[in-house]
């Protein structure tokens, strides 16, 4: 199965009653290159197929957010939400003095194919991750994402990120180790090496090791959280071995 | 009418006399954070407020006073919170400029110029199955943001009982709206997207109550979008580079001996007494 079908699988199980899902084309056309596929399929939600207009999109959200409502809002690239950061970094620091008990959520994609042209060169989750208090995420294999979807009922804003280039592709490495914070996760064990990618690295560096007898021996930990919260720890203690390389794609 | 008149100009005389109480602290430098004054404009706070049931919610933007002063109860006491500091770096609230209230059905507040409109959305969408309906406080400045148009769209198609309401003082900061843009005729764009329009000249005083009040009852009634554009004077004068500003500028008046409005006539209260003859 395609990570974007896993994605979508465990997406519908995990929205809670009374979500307000909304976003343009999330009823129609590719249904964002069919991150909204099998919406119909959740039960006592509202699904609005809106208007092209991010920044004001987020703001809605947000307005949701203080009703206590639980929303998502689903984006065709992360590039464009950069129209919302306002909201992002400013709407957002409000509502959590306002102590909200509410979750609003963005999922989008990152458009890493590299052929998309100047406007699609925003590929780094940390930079939006520092700016704000938004709890950022990228959903890499089906066991993380699995995991993290978890997290799209929490309070607060929460966005996640999926690679345009990756996603519908077949890949399902076995998940060795969890973090509980979710966030990261090893995926390979070995003596000889240890390699961490960051974010959309962890697929190329995953066939890295698939095909290559010379790195098979290798301890593969993967990030999914821009802001190292919990990761900083297994860094620290990993970098004291030997052989260990970072890898880090975004930009 | 007589009674709601009466309402009327005592919640603006309120307004009034707790903005002069603040403006009194201001000068002794009470507060470490910005207030900004809203002397003249409490006319269209207090016919809002006279027209506001329990389920409806206001959004304001940084230029609150003159809502904050007659929906919030203890209004003092949350004011005076702003001068407390939490620790060297961090102030013990959000500051005038975000004030929201909950108990006074004040679910935010933005201090970014056009940030509540499209907040304001969500906030109608929630509360349209609750049956209250939505006011979004706005300014001149505030409209030339492009989420003004964005959420006039998203609110007429989300069938949004939403009041955009513009408090029109011709000022942005120290520039006036002929040295900033072109003028915008908000019947033609209201019209443009089938929302109604509503236009409050200041001095209108009676046309102005009536007509706030059909504007009101419409938006609970069809449930949809609606513009209400008030034209405002903000009281006071000061003076940015060599060029005198029409209009009061929070805590940068300071002779507390002299009246505050030298002619009376430009000053809404007295205008309110006069023309309903109170």
């Amino acid at each position: 199965m395609r990570i974007i079908d896993k994605f979508t699988n465990y997406f519908c199980r995990k929205i809670k009653p009374n979500t307000i899902i909304f976003g343009q084309n999330v009823t129609t056309g590719s249904r964002i290159s069919g991150l909204t596929n099998k919406i119909e399929d959740i039960k006592n939600i509202e699904v609005i197929n809106t208007q092209n207009s991010e920044a004001s999109l987020i703001g809605f959200g947000f307005g949701l957010m203080i009703s206590k409502i639980n929303s998502i809002y689903f984006a065709k690239q992360l590039d464009f939400i950069i129209l919302g950061l306002d909201h992002i970094v400013n709407t957002l620091n409000s509502a959590l003095l306002q102590k909200i008990e509410s979750s609003f959520s963005i999922i989008t994609y990152i458009v890493d194919s590299g052929y998309e042209g100047p406007q699609s060169r925003f590929h780094c989750l940390s930079e939006i991750s520092s700016m704000s208090k938004a709890n950022c995420c990228y959903l890499i294999f089906p066991d993380d994402i699995k995991i993290n979807l978890k997290k799209i009922n929490k309070k607060g804003l929460n966005i996640f990120c999926l690679s345009q280039k990756f996603s519908k592709q077949k890949i399902n490495p076995k998940l060795i180790y969890a973090d509980k914070s979710g966030d990261y996760f090893k995926y390979n064990s070995g003596k000889k090496y240890t390699f961490i990618a960051i974010g959309f690295a962890a697929y190329e560096v995953y066939e890295l090791i698939k095909n290559s007898l010379k790195f098979r021996d290798t301890d593969l930990f993967v990030i999914t959280n821009p802001s190292f919260k919990k990761a900083e720890k297994m860094l620290r203690s990993e970098i004291k071995k030997r052989n260990v390389y970072l890898f880090d794609d975004s930009r | 009418m007589k009674k709601k008149f009466k309402e009327i100009y005592n919640l603006a005389l309120k307004s009034r006399v707790f903005q002069l109480k603040i403006n009194e602290l201001i000068k002794k430098k009470k507060f470490k954070l910005p207030i900004h004054l809203a002397f003249g404009h409490e006319f269209v706070s207090s016919i809002v407020k006279a027209n506001f049931k329990s389920k409806d919610k206001i959004l304001l933007s940084h230029r609150n006073i003159h809502f904050s002063s007659i929906f919030s109860a203890n209004v003092l006491k949350k004011y005076l919170r702003l001068s407390i500091k939490k620790n060297t770096n961090h102030y013990n609230s959000e500051g005038s400029m975000n004030y929201t209230d909950r108990n006074a059905n004040i679910p935010y507040t933005s201090s970014v110029l056009g940030n509540n409109l499209s907040v304001s959305c969500g906030v109608a969408k929630a509360n349209k199955v609750k049956g209250g309906i939505t006011i979004c406080v706005t300014g001149d400045g505030a409209i030339e943001e492009g989420t003004f148009y964005e959420s006039l769209i998203l609110s007429k198609y989300l069938k949004l009982p939403l009041i955009f309401l513009i408090e029109n003082n011709n000022w942005s900061m120290a520039t006036s709206i002929k040295e900033r843009r072109s003028s915008i005729n908000f019947n033609y764009l209201a019209k443009s997207i089938g929302i109604k329009y509503y236009k409050f000249r200041r001095l209108d005083i009676k046309k102005n109550i009536s007509n706030y009040k059909d504007a009101v009852d419409k938006c609970r009634k069809i449930k949809l979008p609606i513009i209400c554009e008030f034209e405002v004077k903000t009281l006071g004068t000061f003076i940015s580079n060599s060029k005198k500003i029409h209009y009061h500028h929070g805590p940068m008046l300071i002779e507390s001996k002299n009246n505050i409005i030298g002619n009376p006539k430009e000053d809404i209260l007295y205008n309110i007494k006069e023309k309903l003859k109170l």
